[in-house]
Order: C-alpha cells, then sequence, then structure tokens
C-alpha cells in the first residue's frame, strides 16, 4: 500500500497524515502562543482581559489550520470566502471602534507609555492610572473623578507620564527687594534647600539671578525631587523658603503700581506704570 | 537602647523618650521625640517589645529602595582589597511580640532623612543619602541615629580605582543589632565606573544577633520580588553610574 492510495472517498493515506499534522502543529501552535502571551502582557493586563485575548488567539490559530485543512481536503472555500467576506465587512463596520479599542490596548500594553498608580496627562485628562483593561483606561482625575478612556483615544493622545522618571525639577522665580545682596539670599535658600527631605542632593539645588526687573531682583530657583513627591514638594519648599526669607529680614516686595497725578485742578490723573506682578509660582 | 523588654519599659535620651506601661487595662505606648508625640493601646496579650535597628527607609517623605554612602575618596591599587568603616543612618522599629506572631508598632527616625539620585534623571534610583566619615576601625556611633558599615572595597581592575560611594539596594542590608546596628557588605570595583555591591549576611563582632526582619515581612505582605531568604544567594546591586 503506497502514501496515495485512496483510503476514505478521494483521500489518500498521505493526504490523512498531512490533516493529522496539521491538527497537531496547530495545537502545539496554538498552545506555544498562548504560553508566550501569558508571560508577556502577565502583570500588565488584567487576569480576566488576558484570558480573553488568550483564547481569542487560540481560536484564530485553530480556525487557520481548519482552513488548510479544507484546502488539503480540496473543498472549494471560494462560496464560503465571499460569504465570510461578506459576514467580514458587516461584523467589522459594527464592531469597528472595538476591534479598534482592543489593537490601540495590545499596542498600548507593549509600549507600556503608563503603568497603573501613574499620576498622568492624557489628552486633557489628568489624575492617577487606575486601571488598564483590553479596550480601555480608567483614570482617577485628582478630584477623584472615574473616567474611563477608550484605547484607542489613549493611543492617539498626548501622554504626558509625571512619575515615568525617578526625579523631575522644581522651579521657582523668587522676587526680593533691589537693596538686598544676591549672595545672602542664594545662600539662605541654598541651605535651606540642603537640609530639606524634598530636595535631592544630587542633581545639586541652584540659585541664580534671572532677572533686574524696576522693583525687583527676580532669582531663579531649580531643585530635583522625587517624581512621586512633586506636589507636596514643590509647596512645602516654597513655604519653607518664603519663611527663611522672611525670618532672615529679606524683602519681598509686593507689586507695585505708581500713578502720578499731573496738572494743577481738574488735572487728571494716570496710571504710569504698572510694576511686573512679583508673582511666585 | 536595643533589645527585648518585657513591660513595663522606659527609655529617654537628648529629645526622644519611649515607654509602654498598663494603664486603664491595657499596654499604652507612647513615643515623644522632639515634642512629636504618638500614643498607642496594646490589648493585654503582649508579651515582649522589641526595639531594634531597622532600614532608613520607613519614614520621611519619599520611600528610597537604595541607601547611598559618600565618603572621602579612597584610591585602591589593582587587585588590591581595602576595608573600611563607615556610618550609615538607621532607624528605629518598635515591635510587640503576641502571643502567636510579632507586629510592628512604630518606625521612627531621629535625623532628618536626606535623598539622593544616583544615575541619570530618567534611569537613575532615588536613594536615601548620608555622608560619612571613613574609619579604619569601626567607630562609636549614637545607635539611635547612626550604625556601622563594614566595608570590603575590591578593585579587580588592572589598573588603580578611585572611589567616594557606595549604594546599597535594601535587599542587601542585614542588619545585625547590638549596642548599634551593624552591616557588612563587599563592593567588587568591575569598570571604571562600575561596581557590585553585596552584602553579608554575618554579624560585624560577637555579641551582635540578627535585627527583626522588617523589610522580608514587608516584601511578602507586598507579594513583591526578591525577599531575603536564609541560605538564598541574591546578586548584588549594580552600580552603574559611576564610583565617585
Amino acid at each position: 500500500m503506497s502514501l496515495a492510495t485512496p483510503l476514505i472517498g478521494n483521500l489518500t493515506i498521505w493526504d490523512l497524515a498531512v490533516i493529522a499534522g496539521t491538527i497537531i502543529a496547530a495545537l502545539i501552535i496554538a498552545q506555544l502562543v498562548s504560553l508566550y502571551m501569558k508571560r508577556a502582557f502577565s502583570g500588565r493586563v488584567r487576569g480576566k482581559d488576558l484570558e480573553i485575548l488568550l483564547k481569542v488567539v487560540y481560536w484564530a490559530v485553530l480556525v487557520l489550520a481548519v482552513l488548510l485543512i479544507f484546502s488539503q481536503l480540496r473543498i472549494d472555500l471560494s462560496g464560503l470566502l465571499i460569504a465570510g467576506g461578506f459576514a467580514g465587512i458587516v461584523i467589522g463596520i459594527a464592531s469597528q471602534s472595538v476591534v479598534g479599542n482592543l489593537i490601540s490596548g495590545i499596542f498600548l500594553i507593549i509600549e507600556r507609555p503608563v503603568s497603573i498608580g501613574d499620576e498622568v496627562r492624557i489628552g486633557d485628562v489628568e489624575g492617577y492610572v487606575e486601571d488598564i483593561r483590553i479596550l480601555s483606561i480608567i483614570v482617577r482625575t485628582h478630584q477623584g473623578v472615574y473616567t474611563r478612556m477608550p484605547n484607542e483615544k489613549v493611543f492617539t493622545s498626548d501622554i504626558t507620564n509625571y512619575v515615568a522618571h525617578p526625579a523631575r525639577r522644581v522651579e521657582y522665580s523668587i522676587g526680593v527687594g533691589h537693596a538686598e545682596e544676591v549672595e545672602k539670599v542664594r545662600g539662605i535658600i541654598l541651605s535651606f534647600l540642603q537640609s530639606s527631605p524634598y530636595a535631592l542632593v544630587r542633581p545639586a539645588p541652584e540659585v541664580s539671578l534671572l532677572a533686574i526687573a524696576d522693583d525687583r531682583l527676580i532669582l531663579s530657583v531649580y531643585f530635583w525631587t522625587p517624581s512621586r513627591s512633586f506636589t507636596p514638594a514643590r509647596s512645602a519648599a516654597l513655604e519653607g523658603i518664603q519663611k527663611e526669607l522672611v525670618a532672615a529680614g529679606i524683602e519681598i516686595p509686593p507689586p507695585r503700581r505708581h500713578i502720578s497725578l499731573s496738572g494743577g485742578e481738574g488735572g487728571r490723573g494716570s496710571v504710569s506704570r504698572d510694576a511686573p506682578g512679583g508673582r511666585n509660582p | 537602647m536595643f533589645g527585648e523588654f518585657s513591660p513595663p519599659y522606659t527609655f529617654e535620651r537628648d529629645g526622644l523618650s519611649l515607654s509602654l506601661e498598663m494603664k486603664e487595662g491595657h499596654y499604652q505606648y507612647r513615643r515623644d521625640l522632639g515634642g512629636n508625640l504618638v500614643e498607642k493601646a496594646i490589648s493585654v496579650g503582649l508579651s515582649r517589645l522589641l526595639v531594634h535597628p531597622v532600614e532608613p527607609f520607613y519614614t520621611g517623605p519619599e520611600t528610597a529602595g537604595h541607601l547611598e554612602l559618600e565618603f572621602p575618596p579612597l584610591m585602591i591599587e589593582p587587585g588590591a582589597t581595602e576595608t573600611i568603616f563607615l556610618t550609615f543612618p538607621v532607624e528605629i522599629g518598635i515591635f510587640v511580640e503576641g502571643l502567636r506572631d510579632t507586629e510592628i508598632l512604630d518606625v521612627f527616625s531621629v535625623e532628618r532623612p536626606k535623598y539622593s539620585l544616583y544615575g541619570s534623571p530618567h534611569r537613575g534610583v532615588i536613594t536615601r543619602f548620608t555622608r560619612s566619615s571613613r574609619h579604619r576601625e569601626a567607630p562609636a556611633v549614637d545607635g539611635t541615629r547612626e550604625g556601622v558599615l563594614k566595608l570590603s572595597v575590591r578593585n579587580t581592575l588592572p589598573e588603580w580605582a578611585r572611589v567616594s560611594r557606595v549604594v546599597m539596594d535594601e535587599a542587601e542590608m542585614h542588619l545585625y543589632v547590638g549596642e548599634f546596628a551593624a552591616m557588612a557588605a563587599v563592593m567588587r570595583i568591575t569598570g571604571r565606573e562600575a561596581a557590585e555591591v553585596s552584602g553579608f549576611d554575618r554579624p560585624l563582632k560577637g555579641g551582635m544577633r540578627r535585627a527583626h526582619d522588617l523589610f522580608t515581612e514587608r516584601r511578602i505582605l507586598r507579594l513583591g520580588s526578591g525577599p531575603r531568604f536564609p541560605g538564598v544567594e541574591r546578586k548584588g546591586y549594580l552600580m552603574e553610574g559611576g564610583l565617585s
């Protein structure tokens, strides 16, 4: 008996061996792909979502194998393909956004621009990432509002991750009176920052004279802080610097407005100049 | 200060006051640190109070996972090993030992913590930072503030190396306690700007015993990676951000 001997109808021993081989190979490939994806996405995707994704991939591999078997059985699939094509178009149009979100979700999982717990801005939504799902990302805004963002929207939005790097720089502009010695003010601010737990030792804090404005000297203050402490660090350090400067008798001039009155009786008063704001962020 | 105590317990030094005494049917724990007061009531099931040093990562605004010590520069010739002693900040852990298990009651630091960034702002790590003198022998320290690190620096390079800082992963810190906290580590210089730092799980001198391991408890509770287990060898921390 040769391999070309028909065994069942027109099916030869060779055909049956190929079909059996295809089934076995498909099962092995489906298992391996599932296992690989489970390892790759474990911890990145919620358990339930991962389960669904793995099932979809597993069955997709098996469906491909079935199509291969059909061709081995010499079954004409053209009619099925036309019907499938139409069905595909209809299903595709109906589930366009779902598929878009799913694919965007997979790319986001691979790229990982955000992780659970990160402080982020996605488009115009700012807050903490609560959950990363296969179709959406959940963000808790700073106001405590639950916001579900479809992955497709996330994927096409500008994403800012405030805690992706371990440290961030805090920047202030601080105005002091013209009569103050820059060296002295620098020393007070640096001394405070060197003892503050919020300001990192390295990179070292910097204080420099930024501008000599009409009514004040403007100093720029830079220091680095752990990214996750940025918000409390920014306000606590500014408060501390202000207290230290006041305690040392350093003048922090308030905004001033010069009004000059011209002419005698009936003369008209005019605002000649607005002093620059003197605003400290 | 450190040890295991049966209530009542009192300790006072330099603005720090600790006490545990029976009050109205239960134990009252009280800690006063420079006017900062903490009070907790404990059920009578308590049998002992453990006062142990813990790694300096539990208080302060930032939770760092690495300790960075900066010291006066040390030049080491090719192939040589130099042993130095440094001081590091400690925090104090108060544990209550009940009938079934031991629970953390309080952690505090007498020193104000300071942090730094080791490595670049985008790939570095936040460290608990301190400057230390370099000693040839174990220095006398105030145990409530500092511990002693015995550091063996091995230069495996065929050229001289300059070292003025060491960074340790918290998993590499095996604290032992006597009158003060102590630990040992080895720093293998493997490149001009790289070294591997591993902790030794052994006491600095006789009479010291293993400090209560808050790190492993915390890691197990968090289901995080890399807990310390006896007999399990861990790879040390790789310093890639420079040695000085």
